[in-house]
This record gives C-alpha cells, structure tokens and sequence, in this order.
C-alpha cells in the first residue's frame, strides 16, 4: 500500500506517522498522508493517482529545510521502483508552504507530491 | 422498463480492436437534410432525409502497446491510421445480448495528443461513418 511505501521511503530520514489521529512526537519527525484516486479507463484501474502531503516539523528553520529537502529527493528517487509490492511510476513534488506553530514553539512545513502507481 | 446505461458499457470497437486507454467515447449521429423550396410550397421550406452523417470522438490515455496486447490499438497503430485515413468495419454500443449496437465502416480522420509536464499524455482520436450505419442488437 501506498502508505507503507511513504513510510518506507521516510524511515531513513526522519521519524514518521501516517495521519490518523493525535501524535505524540518529539521534533524533528514528519507526519504523512495520501489522498488516493483511481485512473479509470473504460477497461478498469489503470493505476492510481496519489496526492501525498508530507508535513515535517522541526525546531529551527535551516534543520527543517534541509530536512524537507531530504524528504524531495528521497520521494522522486522512489520512481521506478516497487516499495512494500507499491509500484511507483513517477514520482513529483509540487509545492510547500511554511508556518510557525506558537503553540509548540516548532517550525511545519507542508509537502505535497504527485505520486502515480501501478497499484494501491 | 427502461434501464440507463453505465458508460463503460458502451464500446467502440474497431475491427477487432478497442483503442487501448479509453477513456470516454463521443459519438454523434446527424441525419443528413435536403433542403427545398417550390412556388408551390407557398413559401414553407420542405426537408427530406439525405441519409445520416456519423462521427466518433474518442478520448484515452496515450498507450503504448506490446505484441501480447493484440486486441488494443496503441498509440503507433493510432498514428499510423490517422496518417492514412484508414478505414475500419466498427461495432458501437452494448456488449450484452440484446443491447442496441450500430455498426458500419469507420475512417480515421485525426489523432490529437496532448502531453504536458506532470500528466499522463493523453489523445483524442476522431472517426467518422463511411457509407450507411446498420442498427441492429447484439446477437444473443
């Protein structure tokens, strides 16, 4: 699954969580999800459609760029290549957007990819 | 009762080959009008029928194809049959017993294809009738 594969990809770099509810994580760590679509052809899925949001946090700013930078190349390579049985077709970052948390004093910035498989 | 019908089930099918990645089937059926007007018409135009223009347009992934995939049209054997105008004897409609088909002689008129930096490349593949389309149903 596409997800597994997001983790797999990200394990190296950073401590990461799928979204799926309240995460305890000390910075930096990266938190990920995917919103999937099918590409429907008159004969069935042809392969899916990913779009993946990768948020890394991180206290100062030079650690988390350098951070989310990883992150980009990490991704990209992935193409090519089959991930926990996910097979990666291409894969493309496509913008990122900054913020500063008050709350918890930490630097997020917002991934997101572009990501097309053969399967889910 | 009359049911609708799910897209996917409609096909087009040329020869004895779909067009592989399709995505959306466009197809227009006319009926070709003669226009006439006599003194004795009392200044009311008469039409008649002149037969029936058809035209497919048919929307997919661009595709390449490998020898195994000998049902599929591919993107060199699109290209191919647009630069010659090939014709093709085509079945359109259902694929069930008893569903409403049209069938007749297709020719290839254009092949569109639309790449861009991030997306699947895709093409719009545009035929038309040639002679006289026959309705008919598929044979259970």
């Amino acid at each position: 699954m596409i997800l597994e594969a997001i983790g797999t990809i990200l394990n190296p770099i950073v401590d990461n969580y799928p979204l799926v509810g309240d995460i305890e994580a000390a910075p930096p760590f990266a938190v990920f999800e995917v919103q999937q679509r099918p590409i429907m052809t008159k004969a069935g899925i042809n392969g899916y459609s990913n779009t993946v949001f990768i948020t890394a946090v991180d206290i100062k700013i030079p650690a988390l760029m350098a951070l989310s930078q990883s992150i980009k190349t990490a991704i990209e390579a992935a193409a090519g290549y089959t991930i926990n049985g996910t097979t990666i077709l291409a894969a493309r970052f496509r913008e990122e957007n900054q913020r500063f948390d008050e709350q918890y004093q930490v630097n997020i910035n917002q991934l997101e990819f572009m990501i097309y498989t053969n399967n889910i | 009762m009359a049911n609708k019908v799910i897209g996917y089930n409609i096909a087009l099918k040329l020869g004895t080959k779909k067009i592989a990645g399709t995505t959306a089937d466009n197809f227009t059926t006319e009926g070709r009008r003669k226009e006439s007007i006599m003194k004795s018409d009392q200044g009311n135009k008469q039409y008649e029928n002149d037969g029936v223009n058809m035209t497919f347009s048919v929307q997919a992934f661009l595709m390449k194809t490998e020898v195994a995939d000998t049902g599929l049209m591919g993107i060199g054997d699109l290209r191919k049959a647009a630069a010659e105008n090939q014709t093709a004897a085509f079945v359109y409609g259902g694929e069930a017993s008893g569903d409403d088909i049209v069938t007749g002689t297709a020719m290839f008129l254009r092949v569109s294809e639309t790449s861009d930096s991030e997306n699947f490349a895709t093409v719009t593949i545009d035929l038309e009738l040639i002679g006289d389309p026959v309705f008919t149903t598929v044979a259970p």
